[in-house]
This record gives C-alpha cells, structure tokens and sequence, in this order.
C-alpha cells in the first residue's frame, strides 16, 4: 500500500490556514508570543520534552558543496594584450609568476582534495544508517537495558512483596493464640487429672508394648509416655508447649518443646514402631493433618502403628459438651475422611475404635422405640474415636 | 513444518495489534495448524493466546514464527535469541524512547531496548513486513533490508456492527457545541498537550460552545494527571478526559464527533483514524510518522511543524465550513476502501509466500 500523492487542493487549503493565521497575528486578533507562551506553560505543567539537536549534516554538506565549487581551477590569466609587445610582457611574466606560484597552487590544490575527500568520507559514514549501529556494542546496550528493566522490575516486586509480608505477619500475629493462663491449668481442669488419664491410656499402652520405638506428637502432661516408661517401652514425645514439655522431662520423659511436623520430618525413615496422636489432629488444619498422615507413613517401619484419637464428630453430644471448651481446636475430624486419608497415604490397613461412651444418665432413655435408637444414634453416639493405621 | 505461529508481547481484547494477530491466525489457519502466542495474555482470551511461558515447546518445533514488534520484552527476546526455524518480523513500530525519556524512564528502556533487540533481529531474520510504509523505512533504518508491506487486519465493524451505547450517544447528540474527538493512549508522543492547547484557542477565541473529549486508557497515571491539571488550569469545562471507553461507547463518540482530531507526534499506524474513516467523521492530524501513509486523502493533514494556533485553525476551517466539513467526510468514509480487510489478509499471504 502507497499512500498517494497529497492533492493540490489540500495543499491550497493548509497554505490558506497558515495566511489566516498570520493575518490574525497581525490585525492583533491573538496577543503576541501567544504560541511560545502556550509552548512554555505547558512545559511547565507536562514536564520536560525531549529536544531533538540540531541535525548538522545538511550544514556540512553544504559546506563540502562549496568546497567543491572551490576546487575548480580557475581559467589562467589572460596572456593576450592590445599593446605593442603587450603579449611577449603578459607571457614572460606569467612564466615568472608560475614558476613561483605553481607549486604553492598545487600544494593548495593536494591540500583542497584531501580535505574534501576526508569531509565527504565522514559525511557518508554519518548518513549511512549501519554507521551507528556497532553490532557488539548494541548487544551490550541491549543486555544492560534489559538488566536494568528487570532490575526495576525486581525492585518493585520485592518492595511489593515486603509488603505483603508485613501484612502476613500482621494476620498471622491476630490469628495466632497466646493466652496468659497456663496449659497445665488448662489441662488439669478439662483434660481430667493425671491419674484418670492413666487410667484411659492403660489398654493402648500394653497395646504398644510390641511396636517399640514410640514416638507421641502433643504428649501434654506425658500420661501415655509413663505408662509405656514403666512398661520398658522406648518412647519419646514431643509437645508445643514448653511448660507442659519442661513438666515430662522433669518426670525423667524423653519430650522436647517443638513442633511434632518439624521433629518428625527429622526421624530417619522407617524408623518408627509407633506415631501416637491423642487428642490433638483437631488443632491442626487440614493442610496440616494431610502432611501428617504422609509423613507418618515415612517414617513408620513396615508393620508400625500411627495412632490418632480424637473427638468423634458424628455425635451432636460431642458439640454440645466437650469440642469447643477449647479454644484452640480447628476442625473436627470426621472419621470417614481420617479413614481415607490414611488409605490413600498409604497405609495397608486402618481400623476404627470407639471411645468414651455418653454416661448413661445423660443419655436417651431407650424407651424400646426405633424413633430413640435413631435418635440416640446420632445426639449420643461415642464421644471419640480412635483410628489405626497399619503401615 | 506444521504451521505459522504468532508470537505477540502482549495480547488484550482491545489492542490493535492483538485484533491483528487474531485475524491473521484465521488467514493462517488456511496453511496449516498455527499458534498464536502471547508474553502477557490478559484473562478473557486465555484459550485463544497462549502464554510464553506454558508454550516451551513452540521454539523447538522449527515451525516458522511471525513476531509482531511493537515493544522490548526480555523473555520475548530470550526466546527469540533460541529460536532456530525461520522468523518473520511483522513491524507495528517501537515508539521512540525519547518520548518517555522525562516522563517514564522505565518504559523509555523497554522501548530503547526493543528498538536495539529488533536491529540484532536483523541479522537473524528471515524476512521483514510492515503495517505501513513508515515503518517499513523505520525497520529499514534499523539494519533491515526488502522490507514489505503488509497492512494491518483491521476489524472496524467491532465499532461499526454494534448498537452504541445509547446513554452515550444520547448525550452527545444533545451537546449544545459540536464535538471534536480524539481516540488513543494518553502518552507524551500523542501530544494530548499540544491539542489541548489548540482546543484552548479554539473555544478561547472562536467557538466557545466546542466540546472535546479524550477517550483512550491511561496508563501512564502522572502523566494523565498532569494532563488533567492542564485542562483545568486552561479552564476548559466542556474538555472530558474519558479514559478507556467500552467499543459501543467508543462508536457512540464517533457517532456524535464533528471531527476526529490528533496531534500525535508519533504512529506506526494509527488506527482510531481508520475507525473515523468507518464512521466517515471529517480527519484533521498532523502529519506525522505513518499518519500521511494511513491518511492519505482522506482528511485534513497539518504539516509536522503546525503549532496550536495553526491546528485550532484548521479546526475552525473545518467547524465553520460545511461544504469542506462535507467534502472531508466524504473523503474520510471514501479512504477506509484503502484498509480494506480482504485485501490486507491477501498481502499478508502473499508476503509470507514469498519470504517463506
């Protein structure tokens, strides 16, 4: 496509605008300097402008076209003369002349060629347009314009992500639980005393006696690692808490305050004959519970146990009771998912225990009907339940 | 070879360069299986484009690619340094950085890089074409040699097909001035600056009752606020800085606009003319760059070096005279025969048969 030829009349009629113009500048229809103080208000208020330099070939060419001119050897003196002897006067003293002369014209003359020729050289290598694109040097230019794109890219991403991060911590700060009352406290007065703990764990320790080395996650007042301590069982636990923590390793228990994810990712794998979880997959979040259930698998040897109790949430009593008197609990687990996930991590086989049963004088009477079975199924079904899975 | 990928830097649904490479996939379609492939793919056209980045295989396939340069991009030319098959550039011009140079430095690099990356390009390429005749001696200048033509494949019945936004067009039959319209980026090298202040005279002195409205996105946010003050420090209340326009808001504008205006200094193209054209609204530009090209006859155009004053007079020559405000129409709506899209997709084969 080529764009045609501007028609005459167009060219008409941007002539006739510009005398318009000129004839309103001189009747004083616009105030003089009108345009450069349009041109200079907006400077102020745009912001600079590139000013494009003076282009000055055109200048050295013109330049060099006279010098041209210049070189042309001008027509010698005329040597003819209407005098008598005129002539012979002319030629002899052109002949005297030239012998002096000829040789500072011809250095003139050297000296006038070569310059043009150099002028003429250095113009055509300004015209040419490859003159200025130097390959190597407009890869560099290109590789440092592209390191300090990235590198204003770069700064705004991580000026962005500081602040995202602040924000984060901010979140995290307002989410996370830190209350002034002491776990112990919290423990003794709804976990139940140390001695009926004992009592619950009694059948999982003797349960465990065969699957040594045991290793609990959230171990609290350390109830299941004594009663596998006096069995002679090789157990170690962790808990987050570090009075609940200091509290076991002053009874002679091997527990560290720690996270029980980091602790265990530390095991070496298939090292473990037993992960115990009691009461404690319902304060994770199921992210959480997930890389649990994986990382278990690890680290178990064949055959080992991963133990986990918790709340059963398929009875309505459990909600109504015992779930949120603490704080810190997540999600309730239900069983089918904690069945699932442990099959699809893994595990050879899993099995369900159901624990603690609603005390008769709370729940339903059984009047004998299949309206309160059905009922009763589902408000007083047992409060927890306890999953094996079998590496 | 399969087929004729595209690689544009970035794809949205209302850039011109995207629409063009969206109508050249279906030209090239007829060759053969083709990709089109994008470094930034705005959401609503994921599935059309797809993204750099998820497309690793496409620089070992050999298959040809035509790159369509409009701006620098380092992963575009870390791609393009590893591709090996024949590479076609499809030029819609890098704007020069010193437009940005005071005003965005950041993007002044990209631009300077794309330009300096599209030279190295030279040397590597299998052949070149232009959407204009402009850019075709810009790529030429670039190191590029047997530069071809191939106009842009432009889709004006986006504008022309639909129903205009009626509030909109509403409001713009029922100014009490006639409508001057300008259409584009609020960029330093549109010299939204420069029409503001012919705008200024023109209401200023002659025709008070004259609106003007700036629809286009605005990226550059300091610079469209600057652009902004002014617009109020010249005291213009009928001057509507409108930002980016839905199409059947834009084909309302056009649909009420006296004249589309511009006083852009730089355009590889510039396609809002071209849409006046659909719309056979009377043209007044300033010659610049590709605009005598995508013009030619077909509007009023002011020599490069036309001022405020020259340009706010031909604005009164057009509003006063209604046989040349007819006359321009006329020759605006005839001029869009130049951009025809059917002819423009049979360059396009034409030219990839040739270079290929």
């Amino acid at each position: 496509m080529t764009s045609e030829p501007a028609r005459p009349q167009h060219d008409d009629l941007v002539q006739l605008l510009k005398e318009r113009l000129e004839e309103r500048r001189r009747s004083g229809h616009y105030p003089e300097g009108l345009e450069s103080t349009l041109d200079s208000h907006a400077r102020w208020m745009v912001g600079r402008r590139f000013e494009v330099p003076e282009d000055r070939r055109p200048r050295a060419r013109e330049a060099l076209r006279r010098l041209e001119q210049a070189r042309e050897v001008a027509a010698p003196a005329p040597t003819t003369s209407r005098l008598p002897l005129g002539d012979q006067v002319h030629t002899t003293f052109a002949r005297l002349q030239s012998r002096q002369l000829d040789p500072v014209v011809g250095q003139v003359h050297a000296l006038a060629d070569a310059t043009f020729e150099v002028l003429q050289a250095i113009l055509d290598v300004l015209d040419d347009p490859q003159a200025h694109q130097h390959a190597d040097l407009l890869e560099q230019l290109d590789a440092l314009f592209e390191r300090l794109t990235e590198a204003d890219r770069q700064e705004r991403a991580s000026s962005h992500l500081e602040a995202r991060l602040q924000r984060l911590e901010e979140a995290e700060r307002r989410r996370s639980f830190d209350a002034f009352y002491s776990a112990t406290a919290f423990e003794d007065r709804f976990r139940g005393s140390q001695a009926a703990l004992s009592e619950q764990y009694t059948s999982l320790a003797d349960e465990l006696v065969v699957q040594a080395p045991v290793f609990e996650i959230g171990c609290g007042q350390g109830s299941l690692l004594e009663l596998l301590a006096k069995r002679g069982v090789p157990s170690s636990g962790v808990e987050l808490d570090r009075d609940l923590a200091a509290g076991c390793r002053a009874r002679g228990l091997d527990v560290v305050a720690d996270d029980g994810l980091d602790v265990l990712a530390r095991a070496p794998d298939a090292s473990l004959g037993a992960i115990v979880l009691l009461q404690v997959i319902e304060h994770l979040s199921p992210q959480r519970l997930c890389e649990l259930v994986v990382l278990a698998c690890e680290k178990l040897r064949p055959g080992g146990w991963l133990v986990m109790e918790t709340p059963n949430p398929q009875s309505l009593y459990v909600f109504a009771r015992a779930f949120y008197i603490d704080p810190t609990h997540q999600v309730p687990v239900h069983p089918a998912y904690l069945e699932f996930l442990g099959r699809e991590a893994g595990f050879e086989g899993v099995r369900i225990e159901w624990l603690s049963p609603v005390p008769e004088d709370e729940a339903l009477l059984d009047d004998g009907t299949e309206n309160s079975r059905r009922i009763g199924a589902v408000l007083f079904a047992p409060q927890d339940y306890r999953l094996y899975a079998v590496r | 070879m399969s087929g004729i990928n595209q690689l544009v830097v970035s794809a949205s649904a209302h850039d011109a360069i995207t629409g063009c490479a969206r109508s050249a996939q279906q030209v090239l379609a007829q060759v053969g299986p083709s990709r089109l492939v994008g470094r930034h793919v705005e959401a609503s056209l994921h599935g059309e484009v797809e993204e750099l980045w998820k497309a690793g295989d496409l620089g070992s396939t050999r298959d040809p690619i035509v790159y369509h340069g409009s701006i620098g991009e380092v992963e575009v030319h870390r791609f393009l340094d590893a591709h090996r098959g024949p590479l076609i550039v499809w030029y819609h011009n890098i704007t020069p950085s010193r437009h940005f140079a005071s005003h965005d430095p950041a993007f002044a690099r990209l631009l300077q890089g794309g330009r300096s990356h599209l030279a190295r390009l030279a040397r590597q390429a299998t052949g070149a074409m232009a959407v204009s005749e402009y850019n075709a001696r810009d790529l030429e200048r670039l190191g590029f040699s047997d530069v071809r033509v191939s106009p842009l494949l432009l889709d004006t019945e986006r504008l022309t097909a639909i129903e205009p936004h009626w509030p909109t067009l509403n409001h713009v039959q029922q100014l009490d001035g006639p409508l001057l319209l300008f259409v584009g980026q609020l960029l330093p090298h549109k010299r939204p600056d420069l029409l503001l202040q012919a705008y200024d005279l023109l209401v200023t002195h002659h025709v008070p009752e004259a609106h003007l409205i700036l629809a286009g996105p605005q990226r550059n946010t300091p610079y469209a606020a600057r652009m902004r003050r002014l617009s109020e420090e010249l005291r213009l209340p009928r001057c509507w800085l409108a930002g980016d326009v839905s199409d059947a808001q834009l084909a309302a504008f056009y649909q009420g606009a006296a004249i589309v205006v511009t006083a852009s200094e730089h355009e590889g193209f510039c396609v809002p003319l071209v849409e006046a054209m659909a719309f056979g609204v009377p043209i007044v530009a300033i010659g610049n760059a590709a605009i005598p090209d995508t013009v030619g006859d077909g509007g009023l155009l002011l020599p490069p070096d036309a001022g405020p004053e020259l340009l706010c007079e031909a604005l009164l020559a057009v509003l006063d005279d209604d046989r040349l405000r007819k006359d321009l129409a006329a020759r605006s709506a005839r001029r869009l025969a130049a951009h025809d899209r059917v002819d423009a997709e049979r360059h396009l084969l034409s030219n990839l048969t040739a270079l290929l």
